[in-house]
């Protein structure tokens, strides 16, 4: 036994004193409680700052920072703004590329807090609801119920109310990392990026935290692989009932709106009123019932509200546009803000009476309302559409298709809207056409334009370009419907036993995330394609969030989603929707598991150990194609902080930074065989940390190839470069240079392509390396003979 | 039609200000830059998705791009998975993709081209999405001090020392052949 964090609760039944006559009296003393020895405590439970430095620092050494500054100018205090261009230094002393490694740090913190002020937001209301001793059961196949909380914090959590504990961790480790930003504190780029690897891996705990309270509480799927199928798109609502469209990440405000369904007999979402969700809230409330309906993802966001369709809109946090609220004012759609993160200038009217808040909202006293209190909010919101749908005769600000023609005509042909869209989407072109009668340029924009708003910003003559692009797609917007399956949520210990010899002797050639935002460089159905192909060749096929979505949107020449296509299972060619954002650290685990469940490594704060294993075994890479937020930043980090690497798209450059290894410095890339000590050259396995891709093309190459790993097996490297081959020359045109280094012996050749590669490495006097199946890690301590 | 752009020499994206060190656009741009491009002792151009999208007048920008590296027996870094169209056309490009040249390009004891001793003292961009090859213009001009970069789209790049203007296909056209003849 050990102390560790969490209360010690003493019980009983009933005590008489001359003072005192109490029954059923608990006590809870301190923070302080035993924790059974379930596992040899390892070196680093619950790190601070200083306590992973060293591993950070050595596998930065490998992986450096490289920085594409995003701004030249600082402008965080009075000194400011000091001109950082190329060398020069700011009042404080800074230099460019400390700066950047600042903000990146600065976006982790932000991306962290966020998951564990949700975290902890959702909890406290799960506490009232189910009580701390409520059980930490994820199902009779799971159990390493939180692989994060037990690697970073070292202690099994059994109750809800154990969570609490973690998350006062992860606030007092936000914090410490936060004050590392002030001006005149941290001052070297490693350190800083050390701290924002801090956050990233803190993220992964609190979002851990996050799904696992929603799972066990709300009977979410405990790690599915069946979990059902269900609609997305906007053709899947039916209009003509009332709607309720909840916007966010924070679930709990829209399960109460199902349960006062339900409670008021007003049956199943669907039945009586829709209940739709946009962004990562609509994935936790199909969690919760298959009858609710997703929009889509955050690009969605302007064009449903403008549409109308919406009777009443609920805001939780995250992502939500900034104008929400009036956009939704435009259309005559209330509003009730629901979390005091995001409150909307709103007045709170939490204490008011549900029929005096319908009755304002309906009557259009004010805009919207907070209610921070989700019960209430379910039950406001449900009363809400239903009086409000006959009154509003579904207002919208989209024109019909017959107006977009008068709408276009006083265009200039500025080019301003172009100018302003981040895609450079021939916004000034589509609309000059539609002014002169033809609408397709405009329609043909409608799967590439990410409903930011910008275009129309720019505007002089005010036209709503975004909104003429939703018209000329019209009959695509409501009509589109697709197959999404359910968030499945954790990958089960069964699945890790069957899958993880496969994966770390390289023959399942690897797993791959799709995840993240929807800032996509191309239509969002590419996400989709990626993730067939790659189901399709055998990897393991996950993903999450807005990622998830995207994936439904892509159709197989029989008009299949890829969900309908691919089992649901953590296995050989499946393809698996984990939930929404905070359903990520589910893929994190199953690297984390494989080193456990497969490879009996003590999990206990263990941090460093099992990065190290999972660096160079575990062939897994995320993809977010269209990472936006300081949450995607921070989940990326925390992913790259665990040993597994991500390709973004080419927005992600301007995260500023990435972790590129260097092939060509051999030493670097160099670990240590554990049996022997002897010093290894195991080639660019994988090549860099966080790469960005600028086309659909280079980002299939470059996953397959961040999926290969020192510890594969001739057999495992053999099928991974038959899938990097083939990609290759298929979007490349001929063979891969860096061929000589990935090929250790000739059995590593795929078989398909054995002549053509003999003769190409022949050509290059390739000599066999010898890779005597070692033992690999960068960590000396785990060398088990020391040579002499 | 083509557009009328509103500013010849502000950043092409509209919010794109990087700072106070915001490239060159001179009128005679094609002189001068054929005139850096023959000073410069290790040139090197580097292409991205668009050499094989984008099209002038019937002619695709790959070809522009063979045509200016072959005038000045200069290395093509094919970026994405823009090497296809070089095989094609039977171009020795080397493939990589913008984050691992930029991120060399960085080292001054690195060269693409091995005939040439190290480092690349110009790089000339073509053909690479706008905020991406912006971004990757930004790492090298804080951190690569022994090089100058040009870039030869139609979009002005605050972040390269030197910008074509934002201009329309046509003018576009005739900066790119201006160039080219002048390289001689
Ligand atoms: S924090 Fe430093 S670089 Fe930034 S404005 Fe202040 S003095 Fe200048
Ligand atoms: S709304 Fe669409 S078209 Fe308009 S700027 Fe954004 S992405 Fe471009
Ligand atoms: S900004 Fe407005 S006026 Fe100018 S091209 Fe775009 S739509 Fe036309």
């Amino acid at each position: 036994m050990e102390i560790r964090k969490g209360p010690a609760r003493f019980s009983l039944k009933e005590l008489r004193t001359n003072m005192i006559q109490a029954k059923d009296l608990e006590v809870t003393i301190g923070r302080l409680a035993m924790e059974e020895e379930w596992e040899p405590q390892g070196p680093t439970p619950f790190p601070g700052i200083k306590d992973l430095r060293a591993w950070d620092f050595k596998f930065l050494s490998r992986y450096k920072p490289f920085y594409a500054p995003f701004c030249d100018l600082c402008c965080l205090c009075t000194y400011g703004k000091c001109d950082l261009t190329a060398g020069r230094r700011g009042a404080c002393g800074i230099d460019i590329k400390t700066q950047q490694a600042r903000i990146v740090l600065l976006a982790c913190c932000i991306g962290a807090a966020t998951h564990t002020a949700h975290a902890r937001h959702l909890l406290e209301h799960l506490l009232l609801k189910y009580g701390e001793d409520y059980p930490i059961n994820l199902g009779p196949e799971i159990e390493c119920e939180m692989p994060h909380v037990r690697l970073v914090c070292g202690i099994k959590p059994k109750t809800l109310g154990d969570l609490t504990y973690i998350l006062d961790y992860c606030e007092e480790q936000i914090v410490q990392c936060l004050a590392a930003v002030h001006t005149g504190q941290e001052g070297n780029y490693l350190d800083f990026e050390s701290k924002a690897l801090h956050m990233g891996m803190i993220d992964h705990v609190a979002m851990e935290v996050a799904d696992v309270e929603q799972i066990i509480t709300y009977g979410y799927p405990k790690g599915d692989p069946n979990a059902p199928l269900t609609e997305i798109g906007c053709g899947c609502v039916d209009v003509t009932k009332p709607l309720t469209l909840s916007i966010g990440h924070n679930v709990a405000p829209s399960i109460e709106i199902i349960d006062y369904l339900r409670k008021a007999g007003l049956g199943e979402p669907g039945q009586a009123i829709e209940v739709a969700g946009l962004c990562c809230t609509a994935h936790d409330m199909t969690r919760y019932t298959n009858q609710a309906k997703i929009i889509g993802p955050m690009s969605y966001e302007l064009r449903f509200i403008r549409s109308g369709i919406a009777d009443v809109i609920v805001l939780d946090e995250q992502c939500i546009r900034t104008d929400a609220v009036e956009e939704a004012w435009r259309v005559k759609t209330p509003v009730i803000a629901a979390n005091e993160r995001a409150c909307y200038g709103l007045p709170d009217l939490t204490e008011l009476p549900v029929e005096a808040i319908v009755n304002k909202l309906v009557r259009r006293e004010i805009k919207g309302a907070a209610i921070f209190d989700p019960e209430k909010v379910g039950a406001v919101a449900v009363l809400t559409a239903l009086r409000m749908q006959p009154l509003r005769k579904k207002y919208k600000a989209i024109p019909d298709i017959d107006q977009i023609k008068q709408a276009a005509s006083p265009c200039t042909f500025c080019s301003k809207c172009r100018r302003n869209c981040p895609w450079d989407l021939p916004t000034d072109e589509a609309v000059n056409a539609a002014k002169h009668g033809n609408i397709e340029p405009l329609a043909q924009l409608y799967d590439r334009c990410i409903g930011c708003g910008r275009c129309e910003e720019a505007c002089p003559q005010h036209i709503p370009v975004h909104s003429l692009i939703v018209a000329a797609g019209e009959r695509k917007f409501k009509t589109e419907k697709f197959k999404v399956r359910v968030g499945r949520g954790p990958i089960l210990d069964t699945e890790i036993r069957e899958v993880g010899a496969p994966i770390v002797l390289g023959e399942i050639p690897g797993v791959v995330a799709y995840v993240g935002c929807a800032n996509w460089p191309t239509p969002m159905s590419d996400v989709g394609r990626m993730a067939y192909e790659f189901a399709r060749r055998g990897y393991i096929v996950t993903s999450t969030g807005c990622s998830a979505m995207a994936i439904a949107f892509y159709k197989d020449e029989e008009g299949r989603s890829p969900y309908e296509v691919f089992g649901g299972g953590f296995l050989r060619g499946e393809l698996s929707n984990e939930g929404s954002c905070v359903a990520n650290p589910h893929i994190s685990d199953a690297c984390i598991k494989i080193a456990y469940i497969y490879a009996r490594r003590n999990l206990r704060g263990n941090y460093e150990e099992i990065a190290d294993y999972i660096l160079n075994r575990v062939g897994a890479c995320g993809v977010a194609w269209g990472a936006m937020s300081q949450k995607a930043a921070s989940i990326a980090t925390g992913f790259n902080r665990i040993g597994v690497p991500v390709i973004v798209g080419p927005q992600g450059l301007k995260y500023r930074r990435l972790y590129l290894g260097r092939v060509e410095d051999e030493e670097s890339f160099k670990v240590y065989d554990a049996r022997t000590g002897e010093r290894v050259f195991v080639g660019p396995a994988p090549e860099h940390l966080v790469y960005v891709a600028e086309t659909v093309e280079e980002c299939m190459v470059w996953t397959a190839k961040l999926c290969i790993r020192p510890s594969d097996t001739t057999k495992g490297r053999m099928i991974k470069l038959t899938n990097y081959v083939d990609l290759y020359k298929k979007f490349y045109g001929k063979l891969p240079e860096d061929l000589p280094m990935l090929v250790r012996t000739e059995a590593d050749i795929p078989v398909t392509f054995k002549d053509e590669i003999m003769e190409f490495l022949k050509a290059k006097g390739w000599q066999p390396h010898p890779m005597p199946s070692i033992d690999p890690t960068m960590l000396e301590r785990l060398i088990r003979v020391k040579r002499v | 039609m083509a557009s009328i752009l509103p500013s010849r020499t502000s950043p092409y994206e509209t919010g794109n200000i990087p700072g106070p060190q915001m490239a060159l656009s001179p009128d005679k741009a094609p002189t001068i830059y054929a005139a850096l491009t023959k000073r410069a002792k290790n040139p090197l151009l580097i292409v991205g998705k668009y050499v094989l999208e984008f099209e002038l007048d019937g002619k695709l920008l790959i070809d522009y791009a063979i045509e200016i590296a072959r005038k000045r027996d200069m290395p093509i870094v094919a970026t994405a998975h823009t090497l296809k169209g070089f095989l094609e056309r039977n171009f020795p490009a080397v493939s990589m993709g913008l984050v691992d040249i930029v991120n060399r390009l960085q080292d001054p004891n690195f060269t693409v081209d091995p005939r040439k001793p190290p480092p690349h003292d110009l790089v000339l961009f073509l053909g690479i999405t706008y905020q991406f090859a912006s971004q990757g213009l930004s790492t090298l001009k804080h951190f690569a001090p022994h090089l100058k970069t040009i870039t030869l789209c139609k979009w002005y790049h605050p972040n390269a020392d030197w910008s074509f203007p934002n201009v329309k296909n046509e003018e576009w056209k005739q900066l790119l052949e201006a160039f080219i003849k002048a390289l001689g």
